[in-house]
């Protein structure tokens, strides 16, 4: 039950999912996505929490049940052939592994062509696990071994069957010596883990393969979460055992020849622009519908247009993109909330390699913290530029999300220009020059470099203003960084080299999908914790929120209660919304199911009716 | 004439040589690491700097950093893309082909309609419809190319959707299939007829000038007295000498179309070369951004070579100097 | 009776100078003048403006984004919610002054070089004239833009610094040869001999006679400047983005669907734009025409 965070991170606001850190969000993919013959139940409760999708969606799970009677139409009669394009507005960097992807980029070219985990996990707001690649596991009385039973006749683009191997292959290149992406936090509470992480074990201990189809993975500690955040992919060990792990990365094995085992394998590969694929006849559920698959990047500002012209079939929406298209009669429009928020992150300190350090003084007051909080008008910019589209959160948290906290603990940090005044005043911020900004306590010139990144395109550029405007009112001196925006990459590689410029940051996390552990954005040895923000406390809680204890639930619910009050408290980021998501699916396209992280629930069901 | 060539060419290995130095000096100028593209632009550890400083020889002296990259580049190695994660060279071989499309087609498009409307203007001065051409040259002249495309995406694209106002029509199709061409050539009209608009105006004009100055001329009087139809004379006798002078321009039609491409292609997301250099800029990938600017930069020095061979060779008097 | 005439047209005919003729030239070119009127305005309602809208050019209005023109917005307002109308005045006085402030520039360093390379000949002038070619090889546009991106953190002093380093190079090769055909009039010969220093020379018996070149040369630059920081602009390489012109108000404009359902945002500027460099360009023609002997005007 459970699973832990992590992100992708999203855009602001409007959530156009992004990349940047870390763990699970390859196992929230997984468990979100993966497996659309079993996949009823978290498209279900994406509907219950969307009116909209109700009926849609409830008839595609109906038919999923019976295990490939896809579609929403009888089988047999979805129409066969025929080629569907998914649109994406950031170019990829084309990482085309699970292992090594670093962003939903590069994820949702994955999910087409190996979508499948270990499990899938099928709602957000419960947390049944259900079989996919594993037909079974169980769990040893100790709790701390889990022995899986994999499909048999699965098969790799290669011609290859998905063995038990691929999957011990994937821990060992996850825990080798030389590996440097995030996935680490998958298998680390392996036993033997730190033993083949140094070098001085060659298998990793704690994994067992019994036959081909049964292995068993054992952990150092009984965790609340071991299942879910134990990474769920398998690598194909016979396309990739020759590389060394260093090299990996980068090899054209992954770049641009990769083997999954989805319904679709690649064919060619355009860096940063396209990435074709074709039926894989021998995918283990049955072949797709549609003969090619395209996942093409195209300019951000113009996806309602490409939509409507029938240039890309299925592709996230600005909400700014979706009120035109309301009326369109050739585009079906799907929203559904999203499990990612937005916010406003003081830079505390830096990142040394090994921990966070909080070693920046200039937001150090927590009353300064607070001051900007409520200077921003975090309700006019959903209003104003998401089209009303999300909800004002005041915890680092999808407000969808059974840990979500109970707001009426939480300070609320409404927009209040007299109050931030005063926070200011208190805290020994006052306008000795009479410029009209304040100085700090030391009466030094006290400027505020806000970085933000330039999606979406039409919205960003005002919103930033806006922001910078109301804390100018509040009479704090902030500014844009450089007095310009960053494409969405360079941006996060800014914020997460800790670039001296950056005093705060606009940014946005996606989550996994059904753990809520807060582990991997802010403990204080998490290279992802933006903030740098450093709390013993807080490390305390998180860890007690994944105890053996907190296999109760109502326990689980307590901790995260008292740590969402914490962070609401010393505030190291300003949490600004939880957004919803809006698809265009152009409507010769079928069996298209939307889901929290993205529209590839089960693209071997997807077909076209057009010529 | 060979000899004025090779001279010219010869010229060419020093005035190449310097602008090596200036890209290599701005390139010095630039984040990241933009010789190679090896080290991440965006990461401000200095550690992390200086440790690959150290392992990419950016510490040896400058001299030295330079014949190693001039090296490379006559090894036709341009480092790698940071952002692409992959050789400049294969990224910009993959763009090349998209500019060239558009640069060709706006010529052609420049070509024929400075010809026919030069043509009319100068056979008819001084009625309705030269006064019509000349207003739309001094309109050519006068609008910025990327306020044109604006109005060009607005009319032509939205008000009568002829033409796609974005893209370069690369993906949908089966590469070489009629189809595949047909959208190319689709979506690179418009982006071509506004890269071209500035040229045909001057082109337009240039040629209106010089058929009225002809017409004036004795040879043509002479050919009007002995009889010969007036269509005759001016296809023969002075189109033939007005169009010659034209088509030397060529070279430095090259040089503007560089300019314009930049712009025009990230107005219409024409995955050119300058949509390229935009957006490498954008993300701080040195390595390509000054990959194409040296390429961009050689190409106009080609431009110009040429103009002067082809001027050379239309006036001989000019290789004397 | 006769002979008062006489001393009158006689009288007329002195003060006829070049100058004189020109001016008077100009005066009766129609569409000079009106693009001149036009000019005059469009730049005097940029520098007024705070004294003719009561809007905040910076002002990130939430409640009114997009709106329509009418209902107090005589142009409609911007994704930010700011008046275009003000914007548009605003974004003038920048762009503007922008062009003018490079074409000074651009202008002084062309005619330095250009008359230093005209007047003294030899190796002097072959240094220069290498030196303008070499600049002249690189196509402008990049190596604005690359050089731009290089300096964007110091904001506008850079962006005029850069567009005027790169742009003098074809003004100098027109001074120079203008430089070089009048060094050979007597009258110059006379100075030299008569023991004039070089500046002298040049400021005092050459320069005025290369002015009308220069003034020509002028009005080319002074559009090709503004078209340069519009377009820089426009692709964000130009003036910082907080600040309002012409260039910056039409990046709204890079998403097609401004293009297509909010006119009022970016065919203002746009139209703007055109016009202004339009009339120079008439202006230009003018002028030319004003000094050339063989027009008849």
């Amino acid at each position: 039950m459970k699973r832990s965070q992590y992100l992708l991170g999203a855009s602001l606001i409007s959530a156009t999912m992004i990349a940047a850190a870390c763990g699970n969000d390859g196992e929230g993919n997984n468990n979100n996505n993966a497996d659309p013959a079993n996949d009823n139940n978290n498209v279900n409760d994406a509907a219950d929490n969307d009116d909209d999708n109700a009926g849609d969606d409830n008839n595609a799970d109906d038919n999923n049940d019976d295990n490939n009677d896809d579609n929403d139409m009888a089988d047999g009669d979805a129409p066969q052939g025929g080629s569907v394009t998914y649109g994406y507005t950031s170019p990829f960097a084309g990482v085309l592994d699970w292992s090594f992807y670093e962003g939903v980029d590069d994820s949702l070219a994955l999910q087409i062509f190996n979508g499948d985990g270990l499990y899938s996990n099928h709602s957000y707001t419960d947390f049944e696990t259900e079989p996919n690649l594993a037909h079974n596991w169980e769990w040893s009385d100790d709790n701390l071994t889990v022995t899986f039973e994999l499909e048999e006749g699965v098969m790799w683009h290669n011609g290859e069957e998905l063995t038990a191997e691929d999957f011990e292959f994937a821990y060992e290149v996850i825990a080798d010596p030389d590996y440097q992406g995030m996935r680490g936090v998958n298998v680390d509470r392996i036993e033997g883990y730190d033993e083949y992480r140094a070098g001085d074990a060659d298998s990793i201990e704690g994994v067992e393969i019994e036959d081909d189809y049964t292995f068993s993975v054992t952990f150092q500690d009984a965790y609340a979460n071991n299942l879910e955040q134990l990474w769920g992919y398998p690598m194909p060990k016979e396309h990739l055992e020759h590389l060394e792990v260093a090299e990996m990365e980068d090899s054209s094995e992954i770049r641009e020849e990769p083997v999954g085992l989805g319904a679709f394998e690649v064919t060619s590969v355009t860096p940063g622009e396209v990435v074709e694929f074709e039926a894989f006849e021998d995918y283990w559920k049955g072949a797709p519908n549609l003969d090619e698959v395209e996942y093409r990047i195209i300019d951000g500002s113009q996806a309602g247009e490409f939509l409507a012209q029938g240039e890309v079939d299925i592709i996230e929406l600005e909400p700014t993109q979706a009120g035109p298209l309301e009326d369109n009669e050739d585009v079906t429009l799907e929203e559904i909330e999203a499990l990612s928020f937005s916010y406003l992150g003081f830079k505390l300190g830096e990142w040394d390699g090994e921990e966070n350090v909080m070693n920046n003084p200039k937001f150090e007051s927590q009353e300064l913290r607070h001051a900007i909080a409520h200077a921003i008008d975090r309700e006019g910019i959903i209003e104003e530029f998401n089209e009303g589209y999300g909800q004002v959160v005041n915890a680092p948290e999808s407000s969808i999300r059974w840990s979500y906290p109970d707001e009426s603990d939480l300070n609320q940090y409404e927009y209040d220009l007299e109050r931030s005044q005063e926070l200011l005043e208190e805290a020994g911020y006052e306008d000795v020059t009479g410029d009209g900004f304040v100085e700090d306590p030391d009466g030094e010139e006290f400027t505020i470099n806000i970085a933000a990144m330039d999606s979406p395109a039409d919205i960003a550029e005002p919103r930033a203003q806006y922001i910078i405007q109301t804390m100018q009112e509040a009479g704090l001196n902030a500014q844009l960084m450089d007095g310009q925006l960053y494409d969405f990459n360079l941006f996060y590689d800014l914020v997460e080299e800790d670039d001296p410029d950056i005093d705060m940051f606009m940014g946005a996390w996606g989550l996994a999908t059904a753990d809520p552990d807060p582990s991997g954005l802010w403990r204080s040895d998490s290279p992802s914790n933006y903030p740098r923000w450093v709390s013993e406390e807080s490390d305390e809680l998180i860890a007690e929120g994944i105890s053996e204890e907190a296999l109760d639930q109502d326990y689980r619910q307590e901790v995260y209660q008292e740590w969402h009050q914490l962070v609401n408290e010393e505030l190291p980021m300003i949490p600004l919304n939880s957004p919803e998501n809006i698809y265009g699916i152009n409507n010769d396209v079928g069996g298209v199911e939307v889901n929290v992280r993205d529209a590839i629930t089960n693209p071997e069901d997807w077909y076209t009716e057009e010529d | 004439m060979l000899i004025y060539t090779l001279r010219r060419i010869l010229i060419m290995i020093p005035i190449l040589f310097m602008v090596s130095i200036v890209v290599f000096a701005l390139a010095l100028a630039m984040p990241g690491d933009a010789l190679s593209g090896q080290i991440d632009p965006a990461n401000t550890s200095p550690e992390y700097i200086e440790e690959m400083r150290e392992e990419l020889g950016l510490n040896d002296p400058i001299h030295i950093q330079y014949a190693r990259w001039a090296t490379d580049l006559l090894q036709w190695d341009f480092g790698r893309s940071y952002t692409h994660q992959m050789d400049v060279t294969s990224l910009i071989g993959a763009r090349l082909p998209n500019t060239i499309l558009l640069s060709v087609m706006s010529l052609i498009i420049t070509y024929v309609l400075a010809f026919f409307m030069g043509r009319y203007a100068g056979r008819n001065p001084y009625t309705k419809g030269d006064y019509t051409i000349q207003g739309v040259n001094y309109l050519m002249l006068a609008i910025p190319s990327f306020v044109a495309a604006l109005f060009a995406i607005f009319i032509f694209s939205f008000q009568l959707g002829l033409f796609p106002a974005t893209g370069s029509g690369v993906s949908g199709n089966e590469p070489g299939t009629i189809a595949y061409w047909l959208s190319r050539l689709h979506h690179t009209f418009l982006p071509a007829l506004v890269l071209g608009m500035l040229v045909t105006a001057s082109y337009t004009q240039f040629l209106r000038n010089d058929i009225i100055e002809s017409s004036q001329k004795d040879y043509v009087r002479t050919a009007r007295a002995k009889g010969t139809k007036e269509n005759d004379i001016y296809n023969k006798h002075i189109l033939r000498n007005s169009i010659i002078p034209i088509v030397t321009l060529f070279g430095f039609d090259i040089a503007s179309i560089i300019g314009g491409a930049v712009i025009i292609e990230t107005i219409f997301t024409y995955q050119g070369i300058g949509e390229l250099l935009i957006s490498s800029i954008n993300n701080r990938d040195s390595a390509v951004t000054m990959a194409v600017f040296l390429m961009l930069a050689v190409a106009t020095l080609i431009g110009n070579l040429l103009a002067d061979l082809l001027y050379g060779v239309i006036d001989p008097r000019i290789r004397v100097e | 009776m006769e002979a008062a005439q006489e001393a009158k047209l006689e009288k007329q005919a002195k003060k006829q100078s070049p100058w004189s003729i020109a001016r008077r030239k100009l005066w009766h070119n129609k569409l000079a003048m009106i693009s001149l009127v036009f000019l005059i305005v469009i730049t005097a309602m940029s520098f007024m403006a705070p004294w003719i809208t009561g809007y905040d050019p910076n002002r990130v209005e939430i409640m009114s984004r997009n709106l329509q023109p009418g209902d107090g917005y005589l142009l409609g307002t911007d994704a930010s919610g700011r008046d275009i109308w003000t914007l548009l005045m605003y974004g003038g006085r920048t762009s503007l002054l922008i062009g003018f402030i490079c074409m000074f520039a651009v202008i002084t360093i062309a005619t330095v070089i250009g008359s230093v390379a005209g007047y003294f000949g030899g190796w002097v002038d072959a240094v220069l004239m290498r030196f303008t070619d070499f600049v002249m090889n690189f196509p402008f546009l990049v190596f604005v833009i690359v050089l731009a991106s290089i300096f964007r953190e110091a904001g506008i002093i850079a962006l005029i610094l850069v567009l005027s380093a790169l742009s003098w190079t074809g003004a100098a090769r027109v001074v120079r040869s203008k430089v070089m055909s009048e060094k050979e009039n007597e009258y110059v010969m006379a100075a030299t001999s008569i023991g004039g220093t070089p500046f002298k020379v040049i400021r005092k018996h050459i320069l005025p006679n290369v002015m009308t070149t220069i003034i020509v040369q002028a009005t080319l630059l002074l559009a090709v400047m503004i078209v340069a920081e519009t377009a820089l602009s426009f692709i964000g390489f130009g003036v910082p983005s907080g600040t309002p012109s012409w260039g910056n108000m039409m990046t709204e404009a890079r998403d097609p669907n401004v293009i297509r359902t909010q006119w009022w945002v970016w065919m203002p500027p746009a139209l703007a734009i055109t016009f202004t460099i339009l009339s120079i360009n008439f202006i230009g023609e003018g002028i030319k025409d004003a000094f050339n002997p063989k027009s008849a005007r």
